[in-house]
């Protein structure tokens, strides 16, 4: 994961540090459903906007209508979650809100540039997915190793494990751990395919 | 809180870099010139300043908080035509909304205005807790790559190279910072 000139690059391992902000804060189950449904929202509404607005109206134009659109959508999720959960809102709602301009959302919010990037429609949702799943994960996973048990209701967790992993701390060394199994796993990969 | 230990605090257990996991991508952080830095720190104190009282007099007044991110979208998008205007009339050219070098930033200056704006309501609070949040980001970017640059010269397990490596030194500065922020800010009356 490299930059040059300011210039964030694409792909896996750049995406999941994009999505570190809700990862941080994703330490338990609700709020890691709560915030992977947020973000699939965004980023889905700022993908489908930028593909279907037409290209005429220029590139800046279509960026700014996806971000809002992304927007739009993010505040609806905030209002859903509040009659859902309030306590629930109060706790993630910095983070719902954040999640328009979080590195994928953005980058969805561009337009495509060629036919073949407008054709990959389907495999961009399907990153979508993978990413508010992942959220989700990282948030049982982490309330699990912190308290000992995994509950889906918020505010019930009981127990001490591992308390590090309810921190930023925690959620940095597994999203580390992660990102180094996914190494190995992508060279053995393309080692047994040579 | 004294604005000297405002400062303190969230440069250090408050930071937003570990706070909201902002870890920076690459080798920009911590590579700053003067001007750019106070552009940045003079972008985060306004951006705390008018979503901390448009959330506060406007939003909340109404109980339209969930309307904020479209608040700040619109001052977003407003702030980039102001600026684009006076480059353009000084004959400067000026970077494109869309272009991803930017997404960083417009994610750490959200970051920082929700994070201030929703702890202070006096005017002079937002704009030093905005400045100082962003001092703080900058400053932490600015520990960080040099924690990897020293890496660089180390005997790292392969796998950990590279991203990895980067969130296991940012979990160690999250373990000292919520140390500092523990054993002496959380001692302080507010």
């Amino acid at each position: 994961m490299t930059i040059d000139d300011g210039r964030v690059p694409a792909g896996p391992l750049a995406s999941i540090a994009g999505l570190a902000p809700l990862l941080v804060f994703s330490n338990s189950l609700s709020l890691g459903v709560a915030l992977g449904i947020a973000f699939f929202l965004a980023y889905s509404a700022a993908g489908a906007m930028a593909l279907l607005l037409p290209a005429r109206l220029g590139r800046p134009a279509v960026f700014a209508f996806s971000l809002t659109g992304a927007a739009v959508v993010a505040s609806l999720t905030a209002s859903a979650l509040r009659l859902f959960d309030p306590f629930l809102f109060e706790a993630a709602y910095g983070r719902v809100f954040l999640s328009v301009f979080t590195l994928p959302v953005l980058r969805a919010c561009v337009m495509p540039e060629t036919v073949s990037d407008r054709e990959r429609a389907i495999e961009s949702l399907l990153w979508g997915v993978g990413y508010a799943f992942l959220t989700a994960v990282t948030g049982a996973v982490r309330q699990f190793l912190a308290t000992g048990a995994v509950s889906t209701r918020f505010g019930a967790e009981h127990g001490s494990l591992l308390p590090i992993f309810a921190q930023p701390a925690g959620a940095f060394i597994l999203i580390a751990l992660a990102a180094a199994a996914f190494k190995v796993v992508i060279k053995a990969v393309r080692g047994s395919e040579s | 809180m004294s604005v000297i230990g405002l400062v303190f605090y969230l440069t250090l257990g408050g930071n937003v870099m570990v706070q909201w996991g902002l870890i920076p991508s690459g080798k920009r952080g911590g590579a700053f010139s003067a001007s750019t830095l106070v552009a940045f720190l003079a972008a985060a104190a306004l951006a705390s300043l008018a979503h901390g009282l448009a959330f506060r007099y406007l939003l909340s007044p109404w109980g339209l908080e969930s309307l904020a991110p479209i608040l700040f979208s619109a001052l977003l998008f407003g702030a980039f035509a102001a600026l684009k205007a006076i480059r353009t009339a000084l004959g400067k050219p000026s970077r494109p909304l869309h272009d991803e070098g930017l997404f960083p930033t417009t994610l750490v200056l959200y970051a920082v205005a929700l994070s201030i704006g929703s702890r202070f309501s006096s005017t002079w609070l937002l704009l030093v807790g905005g400045a100082a949040a962003a001092l703080g980001y900058v400053a932490a970017t600015g520990f960080l790559e040099a924690i990897m640059e020293r890496l660089e010269l180390e005997r790292v397990p392969e796998p950990f190279r590279g991203a990895p490596l980067r969130f296991l030194s940012a979990a160690l500065m999250a373990l000292a910072f919520a140390g500092v922020d523990a054993g002496f800010f959380s001692r302080l009356s507010i």
